[in-house]
């Protein structure tokens, strides 16, 4: 019943995601691409704190190298695949990189070495002129052409390519359920429950820590240079560590135990941002009330009040104690 | 009897306290071994150093032959040196059956595999849950370990340590916080577990009804060396062992 129920809600959600072009007007379709794109990050950046419980402060860092190599690529071979594949490769070498150097730390140390590498980052994306542009960013990007196969899709208008990301999302997420649920999920839950235990069953702690901290990277570099075709710019804020909290804060909101958990929060940060920008200059100020009162009222996050209320409380997981205290 | 342990002079000091010093102990295969001593006297630092969860400052370690001196714990767990600990150590978040999956998976080197969902590998699975019967968990196969009463925590925290199949285990107080009945019923656990699995341990314990009931030779450890080896009878009549830690127990257990 219950796994049927989630094979209902899951497909109906794709059906609305296709369809959505079709009904809704561009700038809701514009929408639903950042929901995409953050979403991606989120399940990538939960690997790491819900699954691994590592918190990591430097996912706009990624991001970032993820977009911009993407746009240089772009810039100089105007084809959509090389431009996506290629950031998202870089995202992950350099998640590889600083992972190597993260990865013996945890907790606070772990979460101020990330943000100081995304802040280094973010430099890089400022001064570092003949390749990022500086503060002027990069613009002119095209939103190149797919070609696969000897197959040529044009994507002039923002609803074709949505279905380009629709379809990055789709298998993405995919993927991430897969690897959540193997034997390497099991063991990196393992290393976020005890760290010494993991160690003294035969799991090289250190390795798997990075594992998910490149595979994380790599989520984030692929919703970054997905972003450069949709924009046709790319700027620094992107990497700033304000844009770090993003990820962070959809996956605290939609609940770090639940594979929809970042899904779910990436919908909602978006949308309440959204709505609440039209009544509010002081935007920021009302949606960080709103994140405040969310997740002190649904601790299991807003997907867990989801399941709790779709499933009437016939089954619900038992919360442990430690799920209070994370990011050890 | 082929030796698997060989520690020579092992020494190691948190500040101005040399815990360890200079410790000389070898296990051969099939031994049951009690490690005990007063308090303070480096039982757990030893314990320690041959996991590898601390580097000794000076001193070898041998195990099966190779030098494992400086390797990680991670790494002697796959050649067959495995430990439990004093400290209630379970993954509390996941269930029961996973406590035990994790070290099978590891050791068939299946953790790598990211994309295949666990159930796939049905042997480890069945494997997790024989072991869940021995250690009679089988009701609480699906219940987060952090949840399970004391004695549950503490069956599953010794299942846990031999599900890598271990030929050496060294086990840090496993009664720890036990009635005495449960300390039975653990007692007849792991002399059971040493029968059906063929594991060799290394017991660090308090209680003496365990060590005398268990154990085929005991070492008496103080001020971080080894004061006493021998058969159970021999340490129980050995006067100085008498005077320097089971006179003090005999008082100290009332």
């Amino acid at each position: 019943m219950n796994d049927l129920a989630r094979r209902w809600a899951t497909a109906g959600l794709l059906l609305a995601l296709v369809l959505l072009p079709t009904v809704a007007s561009r700038y809701v379709t514009y929408l639903v691409i950042h929901i995409l794109l953050l979403a991606l990050n989120a399940v990538g950046f939960n690997l790491l704190f819900g699954q691994t419980g590592l918190l990591s402060f430097g996912q706009a860092g990624f991001y970032a190298v993820g977009a911009y190599t993407c746009a240089r690529i772009l810039l100089a071979w105007p084809s959509l695949l090389p431009g996506v594949l290629g950031g998202t490769v870089a995202a992950a070498l350099a998640a590889l990189l600083l992972g190597f150097l993260s990865v013996r730390h945890t907790r606070i140390y772990f979460a101020m070495l990330t943000l100081a590498f995304g802040m280094m980052i973010f430099s890089l994306a400022w001064k570092w002129r003949a390749v990022t542009g500086g503060d002027d960013g990069l613009v002119g990007i095209p939103r190149a052409p797919l070609q696969l196969f000897g197959l040529v899709v044009a994507l002039p208008t923002v609803e074709r390519y949505y279905y380009v990301v629709l379809v990055a999302a789709v298998l993405a997420v995919a993927l991430m359920h897969r690897v959540v649920h193997s034997p390497l999920g099991l063991a990196l839950r393992a290393v976020r429950d005890s760290e010494v235990r993991a160690e003294h069953v035969g799991l090289n702690v250190r390795r798997l820590r990075l594992v998910a901290f490149t595979v994380a990277g790599a989520y984030a570099g692929l919703a970054g240079s997905l972003l450069p075709p949709l924009e046709n710019t790319v700027t620094p804020p992107i990497a700033h560590w304000t844009a770090s909290a993003e990820p962070v804060l959809a996956t605290l909101l939609g609940g770090i135990r639940h594979f929809a958990g970042p899904l779910v929060g990436a919908f909602v940060l978006v949308v309440a941002k959204d709505v609440i920008v039209r009544f509010t200059v002081h935007w920021s100020l009302v949606l960080g009330a709103v994140v405040v009162a969310l997740v002190l009222g649904f601790r299991g996050g807003l997907a867990g009040a989801l399941e709790a209320l779709t499933l009437r409380g016939a089954r619900v997981r038992p919360v442990s104690a430690a799920a209070g205290e994370e990011g050890r | 009897m082929t030796v698997l342990l060989v520690a020579r002079g092992l020494r190691k000091r948190f500040g101005d306290l040399a815990a360890v010093d200079g410790l000389d102990l070898q296990v051969e295969e099939g031994e049951c071994v009690a490690l005990i001593g007063p308090n303070g006297a480096g039982k757990t630092t030893a314990l320690n150093l041959l996991s590898g969860h601390l580097l000794p400052d000076e001193g070898h370690i041998t195990f099966r032959g190779e030098d494992i001196t400086r390797l990680p714990p991670h790494a002697r767990v796959h050649r067959g040196l495995a430990r439990s600990f004093q400290v209630m150590t379970v993954f509390p978040e996941l269930s029961a059956r996973e406590n035990l999956l994790v070290p099978i998976l590891a050791r068939e080197g299946a953790t790598r595999d990211a994309l295949r969902p666990v159930r796939v590998y049905r042997e480890a699975e069945e494997e997790a849950d024989s072991l869940l019967e021995d250690l009679g968990l089988r009701e609480a196969a699906e219940v987060p370990a952090g949840s399970l009463p004391h004695g549950d925590q503490r069956r599953l925290e010794l299942g846990i340590a031999v599900a890598s199949r271990p030929r050496l285990c060294l086990l840090d107080e496993p009664s720890s916080g036990l009635n005495p009945l449960e300390r039975a019923g653990l007692l007849q656990l792991v002399r059971r577990l040493a029968g059906q699995r063929g594991v060799t341990f290394v017991v660090v314990e308090h209680d003496m009804d365990v060590v005398f009931g268990l154990a085929n030779r005991v070492v008496v450890m103080n001020r971080g060396r080894v004061l006493a080896e021998g058969a159970p009878e021999d340490i129980r009549n050995n006067p100085e062992v008498r005077e320097t830690y089971l006179g003090e127990e005999e008082e100290g257990s009332c």
